[in-house]
């Protein structure tokens, strides 16, 4: 799955949380999005674990600030499978 | 372990404690771990004083059954000492991480540099209506929102023996808020927060540092609190040294 593929996802899991008109890039942040409080954070992390085939670590969670870092993770542990 | 690591924790653990038994609000202790019952718009349900031994099958089997029968909490609370094996037993229940607290702490009181306070600052105790109101507007904005501080356990707080309550104003209106938790053996601080129109102007630090600086005339004991990833270079510039982490939890509908 390409870079541009992962962030599709996330994008559409995104919308599904805080909004069809949620507009989001790999920079944006909790404090860009109203609604990503910290019961919608672990929606997100949830869901996209879920949609991914994917665990976090917890420490990698807790340095979860963008939506960037999603796709960073997903990579990673898509490497690590390889 | 470290004396400070147990005091970080202890202090956070009896400020719960004191928070149930003062507000009414009925607690629970088990085991292998403690409970704070929810009240709506009050207090959220908290799970805290998790030992390892909540993964040995008795303990997990009650401790499912109460999550399974809708008494789960809202937040749970746990150390880094133990999060590596009971993460996974969470996450099967629901639970996710989500943020984390550094426990940090000044053990050395003599270190503390205190600045003068500008004209346009004041540091109050919380004793009347008005400033009271003030502090919960504040910490309800800032800290706890959907949840309202309540007024009342907030009064029923600051009569208290080792509770005070701290707002700081500028130009007469309060800006910054701190609750000031002491036990037997440490003095921690909770609630530190700052309106939003005025924050990156120092205010919090010059709230920390006169307080640290009140402590250490008054008392010996080490200075603790949970800081948050962004609190904790604010608190590192002031003294404070890492010490354990705390994760923290939210339970989720697993059927998403």
């Amino acid at each position: 799955m390409s870079r541009q593929q992962i962030f599709d996802g996330i994008e559409a899991i995104a919308k599904k949380i805080f909004g069809d008109g949620t507009i989001i890039t790999e920079e944006t942040t909790s404090a860009d999005i109203e609604k990503w409080d910290s019961m919608n954070h672990v929606i997100l992390i949830a869901t996209i674990e879920k949609e991914f085939v994917v665990t976090f670590d917890i420490m990698e969670i807790i340095g979860i600030t963008k939506f960037g870092d999603f796709v960073d993770l997903i990579e990673k542990k898509q490497d690590q499978c390889k | 372990m470290d004396n400070i690591e147990v005091e970080i924790r202890n202090n956070l653990y009896e400020f719960y404690d004191c928070v149930a038994h003062n507000g009414g609000i009925y607690s629970e202790k088990q085991d292998c771990w403690s409970v704070i019952k929810n009240v709506p718009k009050v207090w959220p349900r908290i799970i805290y004083r998790i030992n390892t031994e909540i993964v040995e099958q008795k303990s997990s089997i009650i401790f499912s059954e109460k999550v399974k029968s809708g008494s789960y909490p809202e937040l749970l609370i746990s150390e880094d000492e133990n999060i590596q094996q009971i993460d996974p037993f969470f996450r099967t229940l629901g639970f996710y991480p989500f943020s984390a607290w550094k426990g940090m702490a000044i053990r050395n009181m003599g270190d503390i540099v205190t600045s003068q306070l500008p004209e346009t600052v004041q540091i109050v105790r919380c004793e009347n209506s008005d400033d009271i109101e003030q502090w919960i507007q504040i910490v309800t904005s800032e800290l706890i929102t959907p949840v309202q501080f309540d007024k009342v356990l907030l009064e029923n707080l600051i009569d208290q023996s080792g509770v005070e309550v701290y707002l700081l104003k500028y130009n007469g209106k309060g800006v910054s808020t701190m609750l000031v938790f002491s036990s037997e053996t440490s003095t921690g601080l909770y609630f530190i927060a700052t309106q939003k129109s005025a924050q990156r102007q120092g205010f919090a630090k010059l709230l920390v540092q006169q307080i640290l600086s009140q402590n250490a005339r008054k008392s010996k004991l080490p200075v603790i609190l949970h800081a948050t990833k962004t609190g904790e270079a604010l608190y590192s510039k002031l003294g404070f040294l890492p010490f354990n982490q705390f994760f923290l939890y939210r339970y989720i509908n697993a059927n998403l």
